[in-house]
């Protein structure tokens, strides 16, 4: 994955106002595909299949965070390319 | 090291020193030689004294160094060595000056244009600086110094001279050549004035432990003087040659603070300001103002001496300690007394100076005049617009421009006499006496409140002290502080309080972030501005907000918005 394909976004909230983000992403996760970019370029998501979701939370010294982590396997462009070719035969 | 043998060094360096200062005389003798008839043998002299002069340079060089290491070193003998080092520099400086005139020579086609000009007393004013450059500095004499430096006064008047009849001449049209060749030998005699200014400079650093320009201090000179004269019921008095001058620090706006304290303990010690004089008059009429208004509230006005562009001040130095100081070195219970004196002298100048008159206090647009500073210590907040799904989320400059309007709709109903710099370290406490003090009042004025209360709250937010204690008490008074400005809001009906509040933090925080390197802490106050700013924003859309008269007073200023 070029650096291209990747989105950041950091910014402060609070309790009302993160709702906006979340349901922007779940609106996303229903539709089966997110669109996170800039003006110059997206980075279109499409989830599907397995999907690994990991919650963590820590609290620490005062400081507590929570991690939501969503992470998949996407097919390689060109799926035919480097499929497997079995063919049936008899047994000699 | 032990001082003796310090001494012995710094005695060693004084011996390289003096040779060198009479080398490069010898040069420079040699050189107007030259000038008056140039001879194969001196050339090879010169050629030779310009080596002996390089060498000596790099053997006080290794000496100063040296000595440097030695970590006992007092103040006065690191300085003396940081002067020696200036002052060998611009020796030999001139030594390179005296080897570029004779190599101007080979380009004359007659020496006639040459000598229809007198170098001499050029040289004579080059000598006479030569002569005293070791006692100026060894001695640490501040009349030798001044000396030294009034030569490049001297040296540019006679270059002055020469500069025009060379031009006058140039306009005849006759031998051009030789003229512009001869304009080059002067202009090199020009800057070894220039040199010389700077080792004066350099020996009056050695003897007053500051570098201060030769035009600084005069006019601290001046100053103090009219301070004696001028003002009979205070016990200022104060001559140069009896106070230890202290710079500390050059300030972002140009002018120079320095401390004078008197060696005689009986006198009291001034503080000293200098810069350009729209901004020391200021500074003056604000401290009158302030004198009228609660007299011993700010420091007391010693003199003030205008010498054209610049000015400078003469001011009471006030005894105490910067309320911040006291926030972070002091217990809860030194630090609740000084808080409660600091309020009561607030509220105090806020009641009294209340005027019936909106004021709007485009904090936005203060903010934009700053932004180019901050961009140049924060090029990482330039972000470009992003999107979540269908949620578009504007970059950080097109959030500025969104919150321009914010401006036009947020107006205090009042205004006061503010104190425009509102930090906490300009605010002095002396806790003996129960007084407090308000300092650097140049950006004073009747304005609304909340840029100080925004101003002074940043002020602790911005200070890099995670230790729980003192940013316990940071944030305690922070809190407190909002609540005590609260209630003169809810006192005095200013029902846009917290949105006008907001939006000055989120000024405050902003420009601040050009004085924080580091970069996540910027980005933390970076982020909390932007925060407020689209909490006011969305309040404003949500309400439909479009003209000063909206109202404002639902708008909720989360309080953990206001410490780090």
């Amino acid at each position: 994955m070029s650096a291209d394909d990747e989105f950041r976004h950091e910014s402060v909230q609070d309790r009302r106002s993160i709702v906006k983000y979340l349901k922007a992403l779940t609106a996303g996760l229903e539709a089966g595909r997110i669109e996170l970019g800039t003006a110059d370029h997206t980075l279109a998501l499409e989830p599907d299949g397995m999907l690994e979701f990991e919650i963590q939370a820590k609290r620490k010294g005062g400081r507590v965070k929570v991690g939501l982590k969503l992470a998949w396997r996407e097919d390689e462009e060109d799926p035919s390319a480097d499929a497997l070719e079995i063919k049936a035969g008899s047994p000699t | 090291m032990t001082s003796g043998t310090e001494a012995n060094a710094i005695a060693g360096v004084r011996e390289n020193f003096k040779f060198l200062a009479l080398e490069v005389t010898k040069l420079l003798d040699d050189t107007r030689l030259m000038l008056v008839d140039p001879r194969e043998e001196v050339m090879a002299k010169i050629v030779a004294r310009d080596d002996y002069v390089d060498n000596l340079k790099s053997m006080i060089e290794n000496k100063c160094f040296r000595l440097l290491t030695n970590e006992d070193l007092d103040d006065g003998t690191i300085d003396l060595i940081r002067a020696i080092n200036v002052a060998t520099n611009n020796l030999e400086r001139v030594a390179d000056f005296g080897v570029n005139i004779v190599g101007q020579l080979r380009y004359f086609t007659s020496l006639e244009t040459l000598h229809r000009f007198d170098a001499t007393p050029f040289f004579d004013a080059v000598f006479a600086g030569l002569a005293i450059v070791e006692d100026a500095l060894f001695r640490r004499d501040m009349s030798l110094a001044l000396q030294i430096c009034r030569t490049e006064l001297e040296i540019d008047d006679l270059y002055l001279a020469v500069f025009r009849q060379i031009m006058a001449d140039l306009r005849t049209g006759q031998a051009p050549e030789d003229l512009v060749t001869t304009l080059f030998i002067y202009r090199y005699l020009e800057r070894t004035g220039d040199a010389l200014l700077n080792i004066g400079e350099a020996a009056i650093f050695a003897t007053v432990g500051e570098k201060l320009r030769v035009s600084e201090f005069q006019a601290l000179q001046e100053t103090l003087a009219h301070a004696s004269a001028r003002v009979g019921d205070v016990p200022v008095g104060l001559d140069l040659s009896e106070v230890d001058y202290h710079g500390i620090w050059e300030t972002r706006s140009g002018s120079r603070i320095g401390m004078l304290h008197a060696r005689d303990s009986s006198k009291r010690s001034v503080v000293f300001k200098e810069g350009r004089t729209t901004k020391v008059l200021e500074e003056k009429l604000a401290l009158e103002r302030w004198e009228q208004l609660e007299p011993g509230l700010p420091p007391r006005v010693f003199a003030y001496h205008d010498h054209g562009d610049k000015a400078s001040l003469l001011l009471e130095y006030l005894q105490g300690d910067t309320f911040q100081r006291i926030m972070l070195d002091s217990d809860g219970r030194v630090c609740t007394s000084a808080y409660t004196m600091v309020i009561e002298t607030i509220g105090r100048v806020w009641d009294q100076t209340l005027e019936p008159t909106a004021c709007t206090p485009n904090f936005v647009r203060q903010l934009s005049t700053r932004l180019p500073d901050v961009f140049k210590v924060h090029p990482e907040f330039r972000t470009a617009a992003k999107r979540i799904g269908a949620m578009n989320i504007p970059g950080f400059e097109s959030l500025l421009d969104a919150a321009q309007v914010l401006d036009t709709l947020l107006v205090a109903p009042f205004q006061v006499l503010i104190h425009g710099d509102f930090n906490t370290d300009n605010i002095i406490v002396n806790l003996p006496q129960r007084s407090v003090h308000l300092i650097d009042l140049h950006r004073s004025r009747p304005f609304d409140y909340l840029q100080d209360v925004s101003v002074f709250i940043v002020s602790n937010f911005r200070l890099k002290i995670f230790d729980p204690g003192p940013r316990r008490r940071l944030d305690q008074v922070t809190r407190e502080f909002y609540s005590f400005a609260r209630e003169f809001a809810d006192a005095h009906g200013d029902t846009s309080f917290n949105a006008r509040l907001a939006l000055g933090l989120a000024r405050s925080l902003l420009t601040s972030t050009r004085f924080v390197m580091d970069p996540s802490f910027s980005r933390t106050m970076m982020l909390r501005s932007c925060y407020l700013i689209e909490q006011l924003l969305a309040y404003r859309a949500a309400h439909d907000i479009v003209t000063e008269s909206g109202d404002w007073s639902g708008f909720v200023l989360d309080q953990t918005t206001l410490v780090p």
